[in-house]
């Protein structure tokens, strides 16, 4: 019997007989986790013990699965300055390892947990690191989810033309996913931008080529929200002159 | 109306009229910008003040303070003394058994029933009429806020003309979730409301384009295992005031908060599997409309799951299958928990036997007992009496038992919401045969419960040792009952929550 053979049963489901024997064998860092895996009470407190045992040795993959089943913990937990502390370590651990998806995550993680701490100018640096390494490595779920949160924030400091060219990039992954509704909301924020630079006639022409585009994908919901943006534009340009740009764009077509 | 009153009523319709001026000014022309001028960071936030909704929204607030005011007015006076009946609870002087004790009044569990009789003393409630005051005002649907009233004044743009409806298009990627479309269905729901946190906190429907995604947020972020889909649960859930960002309007605003719904969605897994699942989650109302529906059933005594979901569902039968059922759904399962009220209390059934009497072991205090007991006409060499089963003793077991009983009623009422539910999601889903199952199964530990409440009742006055393992046995049998009814209703959630899988396979192409 050795730590290979305990891994293996709890593999097959047979975590009491694992358990056994590890309570029999001295604290090295794999009993810790294998512990930690096993045992249902106090589960915090255990992945604790195995993180600090494996924090020990250099970043291994065993470290980078403790810290995000003590970063689960801790926010199930409202421990946030732990929460915090593991987060910047998996960060680093996952850097060292090379598993470039998980950086991106546990940086987008780390983002949003500032941005919900209320310190949006920490948050900040992690939020655009996160949306620059999901555009490189192209992991659009990323790129939209995050691009999406930070082009909020952006829009909310007036910083237009970087919103402008992060909707670019959100819509592209929205297209590579076929997500219409990210697509509508991103083309919804360029259009905006274009407004605010008194460009009216191509922010409503933004939007009639996305609702073109969402009506030949019969994407109900997504064009939805183009036309609900026209109806805002309608709104606040009034009528006559909305319709005057629509018909100009029409002609000019 | 007085004369004061006259003239503030003046007052306000000059304020309104100026406003209103105003405002068409504002829709006729707006901040003008020159074109290729440098535009900084500065200005735009502050020309971002009139090309959102922001600058009209704020002329508008100002005119329905003034509307809502003058309303105010023309009703003052108009107040008037009504009847009511208002239902006030007394506690009585006698005592009732059996019932509750986890907070829920009678309206809220009509499966509530007394069994057996020993159970915790709860006082009557007595329903007394009395008369109030009470004001007649307008009543507002807490749906329609104040700038829902004003976006449906101006006309509505003929948007429809510009860009027709298409039939919905076959769905591929991520647009096969569908769960976070069904707020965006209604287009004057989309256009220009308010985002004002004082306005958005009464948005609660369920298709609501803010409350929807915010429930999906919590769902998916007290569910979820997977740390970044927790993470954009949190952000949607709060929701944070970067997606409500009043820059792009209402419309952006709600595209951001679904679009990060359907992110979500799509890191947690495959469509056909969390999809279904987080719109199970969306049918919170299907509780209160089967609680109701019992309420008339268990008048008839006919509490039976098929029946509540049969009568709920307005239906002449339920969908079933001969095959068998798809494997259970352990995220649909969890999606029906959280539509469900809490668990109710339940006390681990216990006897309550009270300490054997000492025999004294000291010389001259045994020979004190002696002669007290001489005295009191007490045979003096009589040894200690054998313990009796008495009402005390069976109380704890049998108060454990009625709540059983009330919560394998309410079991019924439970898997009739969750097929409802279900049903509501796919009309499909195979509920029926699961349903009669739990009735089935329900029934029969109904009846073991019963059958233990019975064998307590009948050992009353028993001695207690030629009882003891009766009551024992009775009492690990009402800890089974209950391990068995909760057991069957998380195999019930997770299976009807596996039943939405059925024939919606072709929509995943």
């Amino acid at each position: 019997m050795n730590i290979q053979t305990a891994r293996s049963w709890i593999a097959s489901g047979k975590r009491t007989e694992a358990l056994n024997w590890l309570m029999s064998q001295p604290e090295t860092p794999d009993v810790l986790l294998l512990k930690a895996v096993c045992i249902e009470v106090d589960k915090g407190i255990n992945w604790q013990k195995a993180i600090l045992a494996l924090s020990q040795h250099p970043a291994s993959k065993d470290l980078l699965l403790a810290l995000g089943q003590g970063i689960s913990h801790a926010r199930k937990d409202l421990h946030t300055s732990l929460q915090e502390k593991y987060l910047l370590q998996i960060i680093t651990v996952a850097t060292t390892l090379g598993e470039t998806v998980q950086r991106i995550h546990w940086i987008a993680i780390l983002g949003n947990f500032y941005l919900r701490q209320g310190q949006p100018d920490k948050a900040m640096m992690w939020l655009q690191q996160s949306v620059q390494l999901s555009i490189i490595h192209q992991h659009h779920l990323v790129t939209i989810a995050q691009g999406t949160i930070l082009s909020g924030l952006w829009f909310g400091k007036g910083e237009i033309n970087r919103v402008s060219a992060l909707s670019l990039s959100i819509e592209e992954a929205a297209i590579q996913r076929h997500n219409w509704i990210a697509l509508a909301t991103a083309r919804n924020t360029r259009s905006s931008c274009l407004l605010i630079r008194q460009k009216e006639a191509e922010a409503i022409q933004i939007l009639m080529d996305t609702g073109d585009f969402l009506y030949t994908k019969g994407a109900v919901a997504a064009l939805n929200l183009i036309k609900a943006r026209l109806g805002e534009i309608h709104l606040l340009l009034g009528q006559e002159r909305t319709r005057n740009i629509i018909q100009q764009l029409q002609q000019a077509t | 109306m007085p004369a004061d009153a006259r003239q503030q009523h003046r007052s306000l319709e000059q304020q309104r009229n100026k406003l209103s001026e105003q405002l068409q000014e504002q829709i006729q022309t707006p901040e003008h910008y020159e074109e290729g001028s440098e535009l900084d960071n500065t200005k735009a936030v502050r020309m971002q003040m009139h090309s959102g909704n922001e600058a009209i929204q704020d002329l508008l607030d100002q005119l329905d303070s003034i509307d809502s005011a003058l309303a105010d007015l023309e009703l003052d006076g108009n107040e008037e003394d009504l009847e009511e009946e208002v239902e006030l609870e007394v506690e009585h002087g006698a005592s009732i058994k059996g019932g509750t004790d986890d907070g829920v009044d009678d309206d809220d569990d009509p499966w509530a029933q007394e069994f057996f009789y020993g159970g915790d003393d709860d006082p009557i409630l007595i329903k007394r009429k009395r008369k109030m005051r009470k004001r007649v005002t307008q009543i507002i649907d807490s749906k329609e806020t104040m700038s829902d009233k004003i976006f449906n004044a101006p006309p509505p743009p003929l948007i429809e003309d510009i860009l027709p409806s298409p039939e919905q298009g076959i769905r591929t990627g991520d647009a096969r979730y569908i769960a976070p479309e069904t707020a965006l269905k209604d287009l004057s729901d989309l256009i220009g409301h308010s985002l004002k946190p004082e306005e958005l906190q009464h948005r609660q429907e369920a298709d609501d384009p803010i409350r929807l995604p915010v429930e999906i947020g919590k769902f998916l972020e007290s569910q979820s295992s997977n740390e970044l889909v927790a993470s954009w649960g949190v952000i949607l859930g709060s929701p944070d005031p970067s997606l409500l960002t009043p820059q792009g309007g209402f419309s952006t605003a709600a595209g951001r908060l679904s679009t990060l719904s359907v992110c979500s969605e799509a890191m947690q897994g495959p469509p056909n599997e969390i999809d279904p699942a987080v719109q199970l989650s969306l049918h919170r109302n299907a509780w209160e409309h089967c609680r109701d529906v019992a309420k008339t059933l268990a008048q008839q005594g006919a509490l039976h799951a098929p029946k509540i979901a049969l009568m709920a569902l307005k239906q002449a039968s339920l969908p079933t299958t001969n095959t068998p059922l798809p494997k259970p759904n352990v995220l649909g399962g969890l999606a029906l928990e959280q539509i469900l009220p809490p668990e109710m209390a339940f006390l681990p059934p216990s006897l309550f036997i009270p300490p054997e009497e000492e025999v004294e072991e000291e010389d001259l205090l045994a020979q004190f007992d002696m002669i007290l007991s001489e005295f009191t006409g007490k045979d003096p060499f009589a040894p200690p009496a054998a313990p009796i089963v008495s009402q005390e003793t069976i109380q704890p077991a049998l108060q454990s038992t009625n709540h059983l009983l009330n919560a394998l009623g309410r079991t019924q009422v439970e898997m009739a919401t969750a097929s409802v539910a279900v049903y509501r999601v796919n009309s499909q889903a195979p509920i029926l045969s699961v349903l009669e199952h739990c009735d089935d199964v329900l029934r029969k530990i109904a009846r073991k419960t019963i059958h233990a409440g019975k064998t307590l009742e009948r050992s009353l006055h028993h001695p207690f040792f030629s009882k003891k393992i009766i009551l024992e046995q009775a009492v690990i049998d009402l800890a089974n009952c209950h391990q068995s009814m909760l057991a069957l209703k998380r195999w019930a959630l997770m299976t009807l929550a596996s039943g939405l899988s059925v024939n919606t396979n072709e929509d995943d192409a």
